[in-house]
């Protein structure tokens, strides 16, 4: 039998080199291993029925038999393995993730630029008391520039509610609560009676800011938009322009342009310091000084990141929403 | 009228930088934007001014020509309201009615204003000119000898020049003659007394009316005009006399006519303002260095006065008031891109960030990391959504949808009082092409209750997924959410198909279910009172963690509330967590299986120890009606 047993070890050492593809292989391995008729397996099987003698004599190199051709087969079989890689090239599954609306995207944009330069992020609500929306902010009853905004009113009109028509109102409400010196950012809803259409939404966002101290100046007003600008629109080559404008609630009032390569001047929003009147309504003291600016949170997104229609921030369109947002597996 | 200017761009760029934005140019027109508070600027004399000054030159306005007074005919002016400053009235006698000269013409067919004869045209040229709205009347077709500018008794009436009939309300004003209105003042002519072919004698008028009144009335009757316009933005009664000067001098030369008595009627002359010259304000408030005679220069080009230590505002200039305003003035004028950029001073805030936006901020991040999307949707609703949905939201029931006066469409009547009627609906859009939609939206919704009304921030989130597991899901994103910023415990309350959550008693939270969508709704505001972000190490178990499966049908009414509380009641210490893991149909009944986690904090569980256990929670799911499989 050691004669059997040294022919079947060269015969398979023979084979299994001489295997060139993992079929070969794996029919050797059934050939020499298989469980039911394997050539060493049925050699194993024959090792109860010998003598003792016989055992000790064969046991061991029938063992080593095995292993050896056990190993050999393996180290094939890794070799042939490799000629069949892993297909890596399918294409990759979308897994459903959450994402940000394209204005909450915006809207962190502008609140973390201004928080860098040391502004509080505060809020305030939609619903407005005429008060808060005009009154304080040297806008009177009667007077014509409440023409310039086209006010949603809240029923009955009697009670003095409407839908805020600027986030200017909550200067009123923070400083009626908080002394000098201090610089804030509000970003929020407002609303308008305006028709819809590419450029008109009946709610639309805008970003306010207001700074309070001492000897605030235009000069400290433009230096701010215009960092703020630079550092929104990163990486274009942007200018800002200050032209003459009004706004009741400040004095000197301004509207700011911001140039963008092979788009031209834009409009961006107003500024101005703020008027002495605002300052007697919150009941500050002389000599308190500062400025105000709004900026409209839908035509930054728009200008930013291309998109031609204001009414598509609020339609909602998976497409839209996924372009800037998270991803979902179609059905 | 200003040589130095080169061309439309030019102006466009002059304007724009220094006085007002200038929307367009076509042709020889340039289409500006007039400030509302600058209504004094709204002329081709006005604006030449500005261009000067703009340009650091001084603007001469050339003098008219005298002209003689040749004819005794008179029409009185009279003012019987204090909403009149000025009415001026001139009788001129032996017009020759016929078309304007080409150039005329040229000039109102630019300014977007149709010829009409001599007289008419030359009222209207003389208003783009100075700014000062004018009108001629004829003679013969009035009564009496004079014009009384008064105050309308209700239900009075005239007819207007287009040929509509309007009927006063009290208060409004008038021109009028012995017989009555003879215009809507400030607004338009009436036609009783309109100039025609046949007309030989006129009566030129100019005044200064009250803006509100104009504007209120020209709203009223829906007639609103280049004249109310200029009106409802505040006139100097000044204008008034060189409108007159200057339209006298053209009627004069283009119609041949022949001068009569002019009069005056004005009560209180308006006084020049003055304001102390203030350069180191000024300077405080522009923040550049622009020395006190750049400063007085500038003024002074832009036709303001000095007189010692005073600045004296022109008359036409009704907006400047305060030294900010003059600023405002020296600012404009010296270009605000000329200005050097300088840092504020920044007060560093040892304030936290509001709790709202913090609150926001923290769900926002949460819901995503959920595979949320964001949407975002219209604050508005329509009549029959608000009343249908209304109360699907955290608020509920606790008051009406605050209604809008003026909507602009039916869409738009109500306020929201959740976020659950316009998210549904996007979210039943997607599912048609998207599979396990979830969205979610944080916005304000309005409640109006006995007159008060409430805002409140919501978290709002949808998933499409089928019925159970949609609100299994949207629940646990709920106690998630609320677990991970409140350390008190939500009690949940079922009432008809939705269930309310709460801490302390407050509502805080709201699920259910509809039209194949999951939802649930936070509000924010409410939670406010209870977040902690505060969080310590608590020491977890070392020992491994076994499980078992249990699989029952309910053979009479129970609900998975109910049956769960038994489990953990069961299933004491070791029971560490469960789930349901399936839901299938045998034999026509609904079968559940539940896997069920074990682990001691002290050793590892015997399998022996985990079968007792999972008797005794046999044994009592079976008490309550549960048929074992």
């Amino acid at each position: 039998m050691k004669e059997e047993v040294e022919a079947l070890l060269k015969e398979a050492e023979e084979r299994i080199l001489a295997a060139q593809t993992a079929e070969e292989l794996s029919q050797a391995r059934i050939f020499y291993l298989g469980r039911k008729e394997g050539k060493i397996t049925e050699l194993m099987k024959r090792l109860p029925g010998l003598s003792v003698d016989q055992k000790r004599d064969v046991g061991p190199i029938l063992q080593q038999l095995r292993v050896t051709v056990e190993s050999l087969l393996s180290i094939q079989e890794k070799n042939f393995a490799k000629d069949e890689l892993l297909d890596l090239t399918g294409r990759g599954k979308t897994v459903p993730t959450g994402g940000e609306h394209l204005l909450t995207t915006t809207i962190r944009e502008i609140e973390r630029i201004f928080e860098g330069f040391g502004f509080l992020s505060v809020a305030g609500p939609e619903i407005e008391t005429e008060r808060y929306n005009f009154d304080a902010l040297n806008i009177p009853a009667d007077h014509p520039a409440r023409e310039m905004w086209d006010t949603l009113f809240v029923a009955p009109r009697e009670e003095g509610r409407l839908m805020r028509t600027q986030t200017s109102a909550v200067q009123i409400r923070y400083m009626e609560k908080n002394e000098p010196p201090f610089q804030i950012i509000s970003v929020g809803r407002v609303f308008r009676h305006e028709a819809t259409d590419f450029s008109h939404e009946i709610n639309f966002h805008q970003a306010e800011g207001l700074l309070v101290g001492e000897k605030v100046s235009m000069a400290n007003l433009l230096y701010t938009l215009d960092a703020f600008f630079k550092r929104f629109f990163s990486g274009q080559k942007i200018k800002t322009r200050f032209r003459p404008s009004y706004f009741p609630f400040v004095e000197p009032g301004i509207e700011v342009d911001v140039y963008l390569p092979g788009k031209g001047w834009l409009e961006m929003g107003g500024a101005g310091l703020v008027h002495p009147k605002v300052f007697q309504a919150v009941k500050y003291p002389k000599g308190i000084s500062g400025f105000a600016f709004g900026l409209g949170v839908e035509r930054l997104a728009m200008v930013k990141y291309g998109v031609p229609d204001i009414r598509f921030f609020y339609q909602n369109d998976m497409k839209f929403l996924q372009q800037f947002g998270g991803e979902m597996r179609l059905k | 009228m200003a040589p130095f200017v080169k061309s439309a761009e030019d102006v466009r760029e002059r304007l724009t930088t220094h006085l007002f934005e200038v929307e367009d140019i076509v042709g020889d027109t340039i289409d500006i934007k007039i400030l509302p508070n600058r209504y004094d600027a709204a002329s081709y004399l006005g604006l030449t001014r500005e261009l000067y000054a703009a340009a650091g030159k001084r603007w001469k306005e050339k003098k008219l020509t005298k002209v003689r007074v040749v004819k005794k005919g008179s029409v009185k002016a009279v003012i019987q309201t204090k909403k009149c400053a000025r009415c001026m009235t001139v009788y001129m006698e032996g017009v020759r009615i016929s078309p304007s000269p080409k150039w005329l013409q040229d000039v109102l067919l630019h300014s977007g204003m149709r010829p009409i004869n001599n007289v008419v045209d030359v009222t209207n040229y003389v208003t783009l000119m100075t700014g000062q709205p004018l009108h001629a009347f004829d003679f013969q077709k009035m009564e009496g000898k004079q014009i009384v500018v008064r105050e309308a008794k209700q239900g009075e009436e005239v007819k207007l020049l287009t040929g509509e009939q309007i009927f006063f309300q009290k208060g409004e004003l008038m021109l009028a003659d012995t017989r009555g209105a003879l215009d809507l003042a400030g607004i338009k002519g009436g036609e009783r007394a309109e100039i025609n072919a046949e007309t030989e004698d006129i009566v030129l008028t100019a005044a200064n009316f009250d803006g509100t009144t104009v504007r209120e009335t020209a709203r009223r009757v829906g007639v609103i005009t280049d004249a109310s316009s200029r009106f409802a933005h505040g006139l100097s009664a000044e204008l008034v006399g060189a409108g007159m000067e200057m339209a006298i001098n053209l009627l004069i030369k283009i119609t041949g006519a022949k001068l009569g008595k002019t009069f005056d009627a004005y009560p209180k002359k308006a006084l020049a303002k003055k304001i102390v010259f203030d350069p180191d304000r000024i300077l405080e408030i522009l923040g550049v260095e622009i020395t006190p005679k750049e400063m007085k220069k500038i003024l002074q080009d832009a036709g303001f006065g000095f007189s010692g230590k005073q600045i004296i505002v022109p008359s036409v200039r009704t907006d400047i008031e305060t030294i900010e305003d003059v600023a405002e003035e020296v600012g404009r004028i010296y270009g605000y891109n000329n200005f050097s950029l300088i840092s504020p001073q920044v007060y560093l805030f040892s304030n936290e960030e509001e709790g709202l936006h913090m609150l926001e901020r923290v769900v926002r991040e949460r819901l995503i990391a959920t595979s949320y999307q964001e949407i975002k949707t219209h604050s508005f609703v329509s009549e029959r959504e608000a009343e249908e949905t209304g109360n699907w939201g955290v608020i509920g029931d606790e008051g009406e949808a605050v209604k809008i006066e003026n909507p602009t469409a039916a869409l738009y009547a109500r306020g929201r009082k959740t976020l659950i009627t316009l998210g549904k609906e996007v979210v039943k859009r997607a599912a048609k092409d998207f599979s396990q939609v979830r969205m979610f939206e944080i916005g304000n919704v309005y409640v109006k209750n006995i007159g008060k009304v409430k805002e409140e921030t919501v978290a709002t989130f949808f998933s499409s997924s089928r019925e159970r597991e949609g609100i299994r899901e949207v629940k646990g994103v709920l106690q998630a959410i609320i677990k991970n910023i409140s350390p008190s415990s939500l009690i949940e309350e079922q009432k008809d198909d939705k269930l309310f959550l709460s801490l302390q008693g407050k509502v805080v939270g709201v699920v259910g279910h509809a039209e194949g969508v999951a939802y649930g709704e936070i509000s924010l505001t409410r939670l406010l009172s209870f977040i902690s972000f505060e969080k310590k190490y608590e020491a977890e178990s070392v020992y491994p963690v076994t499980f078992r499966d249990i699989s029952f049908s309910l053979s009479r009414e129970v609900s998975f509330g109910e049956l769960e509380s038994e489990m953990i009641k069961a299933g004491r210490e070791l029971l560490s967590d469960f789930y349901q893991r399936d839901e299938y149909k045998k034999e026509g009944k609904s079968i559940f299986t539940y896997r069920m986690y074990f682990q001691s904090k002290e050793k590892t569980l015997t399998n022996e120890e985990v079968d007792g256990r999972m008797s005794d929670i046999i044994q009592s799911l079976s008490k309550n009606g549960v048929e074992i499989f």
